[in-house]
């Protein structure tokens, strides 16, 4: 009885510290809810019958303003990037409605909050953001001399569709996001860029299409293409998505990135740049950016993006003008301006992607380290065995620490004798040269 | 490819090292020696670059993500020694395809719900790892459970295509290789059932001998 109170014990530590590290690390300590709430949540929450019924997700800001409404479900700390650059974050749900504070206005960089530690530990480690080289200062480049690159196109979700043009929020097999994919894709290409639109089919329309959707995006990804989208549409009121964009009313697009997957750093920055080139491009047409739970192959590559063109509830032919005002973007963005053939995009990425890459990497192995290391103490029980078991490793690294730059001394010493030698021989060779 | 930034490449490279790194740990535990467990490891990784073995209507297989898993699944199964092993493997197999298709009926389509969802991709690691703790702490049948699982789940897909929508629509069993929701449902879930049950194991005060 009692070992098994301390292991409840133990439990209730583990998620406590694991909630302080949090608060720490993100700075946001989820709400905790009562479990009558729990239960009361709905599960099918964007149902046909949902969507049909109009009840969606909306974002609301601390002064009850709307942000989003959307089909996706929102949680607790998601975020999103308006179209205004400024992010907010989730503190709490209630019903469907999500309510946001503001977090700070996004620069060209995605910079995380500043109170976080590891942040700090990584700027101690030059590793922090730093502000990106201003576009201006890329428009001395040289063209490259190669041919427009290659872009995917395909579509998770095949049934998606538009119930003012197509009459239904599903079509089976194709629905009207097909169509909305197909103007983009000869948008594309009619800058000649080249794309390959994979049609295949992920069906049947429930969760595990994106499971099934990995073959494609892998297809696509052999092929080696520039970047991958997957074009959705959203579940939302007809004025959600609607801007005059140059005197005409389309929809926007929204970009969504997946926080569950490994790539998330890099995708959220490319997600800022291309909306930054947008912005500049075709001011508002980017609703935003959209952080929350879920991967979207995401993993595969960090340049697989999700959009969101518009929702069922406006017409396929004003999401078809949005796309299409969508590809001038992402065409400057990869490929720079028409006819100029210039080669890198304008964005932070190139400035931020080696740094962004390095933090991955470093949390990658920072997290692999922590489990080899749980392993062997899990397996040996004992803080003891795991300094067995690391001792000869630990050894050399204190030596070589006590040491500190002495260590280097014999390495000083042959390369002061070798310079030496070689300034001797020169001497030698300049004396007979000067005699012949 | 987008490859001017070699920082990207160096990551997409460093991600698939530390991948291949968990699924050798966990093939070695699979009653198989290092030397097999790597063999095995490369082999699904050269065979998933092959071309699928069409089946039948739309549906194909995959020899790195599903046909070596298989193998080395029904492996497991065929050399447990008891009886109660290779049960509590088929009950795993069972009940992870009728939960992971359930939740992909049940819950909502785009991944997000119920506090701690998952992306669908990492579902049936998680389901296979804890029916499979709980029957009888088995990291073989978290293994068999997991992949298995998620082929069955692909197959039942198909056979709905084929029935309601009445599509030949196509499916590739064991799809993206060694990347594929099989091989990481199989290897999750025994990653999953070692960590959570070492942890629970060690808080217990260690097995009783």
């Amino acid at each position: 009885m009692k070992r098994r109170s301390l292991v409840l014990l133990l439990l209730v530590a583990m998620v406590l510290a694991g909630l302080l590290v949090q608060r720490m690390t993100v700075g946001a300590l989820p709400a905790i809810r009562p479990l009558s709430e729990f239960l009361a949540w709905p599960m099918e929450d964007i149902s046909k019958e949902d969507v049909l019924a109009a009840r969606y997700w909306t974002m609301v800001d601390e002064n009850g303003r709307e942000l989003l409404i959307t089909g996706r479900r929102i949680h607790v700390g998601d975020e999103f990037i308006t179209g205004d650059n400024r992010l907010y974050r989730v503190f709490r749900i209630s019903e469907r409605t999500a309510y946001s504070r503001f977090v700070r206005e996004v620069g060209a960089v995605f910079s995380e909050q500043r109170e976080s530690i590891l942040v700090t530990w990584l700027d101690r480690l030059g590793l922090g953001d730093y502000p990106a080289q201003p576009a201006a200062e890329n428009e001395g480049m040289e063209p490259a001399a190669a041919p427009r690159g290659l872009i995917g196109i395909y579509h998770t979700h095949n049934a998606e569709s538009y119930i003012p043009s197509d009459g239904d929020a599903f079509v089976v097999p194709k629905g009207g996001i097909h169509k909305v994919g197909r103007v983009f894709v000869e948008n594309l290409e009619e800058k000649g860029i080249r794309v390959v639109f994979d049609e295949t089919l992920h069906l049947p329309h429930d969760r595990g299409a994106y499971r099934r959707s990995r073959a494609t995006t892998e297809r696509l990804l052999a092929k080696g293409p520039d970047v991958v989208f997957d074009v959705h549409r959203d579940a939302a009121p007809r004025h959600v998505y609607a801007a005059q964009i140059d005197g005409d009313w389309v929809t926007q697009v929204k970009f969504v990135v997946g926080r569950q997957n490994p790539n998330m750093h890099l995708t959220r920055q490319f997600a800022l740049d291309l909306k930054r080139i947008s912005d500049k491009v075709h001011p508002n047409l980017v609703k935003g950016i959209f952080m929350g739970r879920g991967n979207f192959n995401q993993d595969l590559t960090p340049l697989n993006l999700l959009l969101e063109v518009g929702a069922h509830t406006n017409s396929r032919e004003a999401a078809k003008d949005g796309i299409a005002l969508f590809a001038d973007a992402v065409a400057l963005y990869f490929y720079g301006p028409e006819g100029e053939l210039l080669a890198p995009a304008p964005g932070a990425l190139e400035e931020t992607g080696n740094r962004l890459a390095l933090r991955s990497i470093l949390f990658l192995l920072g997290g692999t380290a922590a489990i080899v290391i749980g392993f062997i103490l899990l397996n040996t029980g004992r803080f003891g065995s795991l300094q067995t078991a690391l001792g000869p490793w630990l050894g050399k690294v204190r030596n070589r620490l006590e040491q500190g730059d002495r260590s280097l001394a014999p390495w000083q010493e042959k390369i002061r004798n070798g310079s030496l030698s070689m300034k001797d021989k020169l001497l030698q060779l300049s004396s007979r040269v000067r005699r012949k | 490819m987008y490859t001017s930034n070699v920082g990207i490449l160096i990551l997409i490279v460093v991600t698939a090292l530390v991948y291949f790194g968990f699924l050798h740990r966990v093939l070695d535990r699979m009653r198989l020696n290092k030397v097999e467990a790597l063999v095995i490891l490369l082999s699904m990784l050269a065979a998933g670059f092959l071309p699928n073995i069409p089946l039948l209507l739309g549906l194909s297989i995959n020899i790195g993500g599903a046909i070596i898993p298989m193998v080395v699944a029904i492996y497991l199964i065929v050399s447990a020694d008891e009886a109660a092993e290779k049960r509590r493997a088929l009950i795993t197999t069972g009940a992870v395809a009728v939960l992971v298709y359930l939740t992909d009926k049940i819950l909502p389509v785009e991944p997000g719900a119920l506090g701690f969802d998952l992306d669908p991709l990492f579902v049936p690691a998680a389901l296979a790892a804890v029916i499979a703790y709980i029957l009888g702490r088995s990291r073989r049948a978290a293994f068999v459970g997991g992949v298995f699982g998620v082929i069955l789940t692909d197959i039942i897909a198909w056979v709905e295509n084929l029935i309601i929508y009445q599509l030949h629509v196509p499916i590739v069993l064991g799809s993206t290789g060694i990347f594929g929701a099989a091989v990481i449902g199989g290897m999750g879930a025994v990653l999953l059932a070692e960590l959570v049950g070492e942890i629970l194991e060690r808080l217990q005060g260690g097995p009783k001998v």
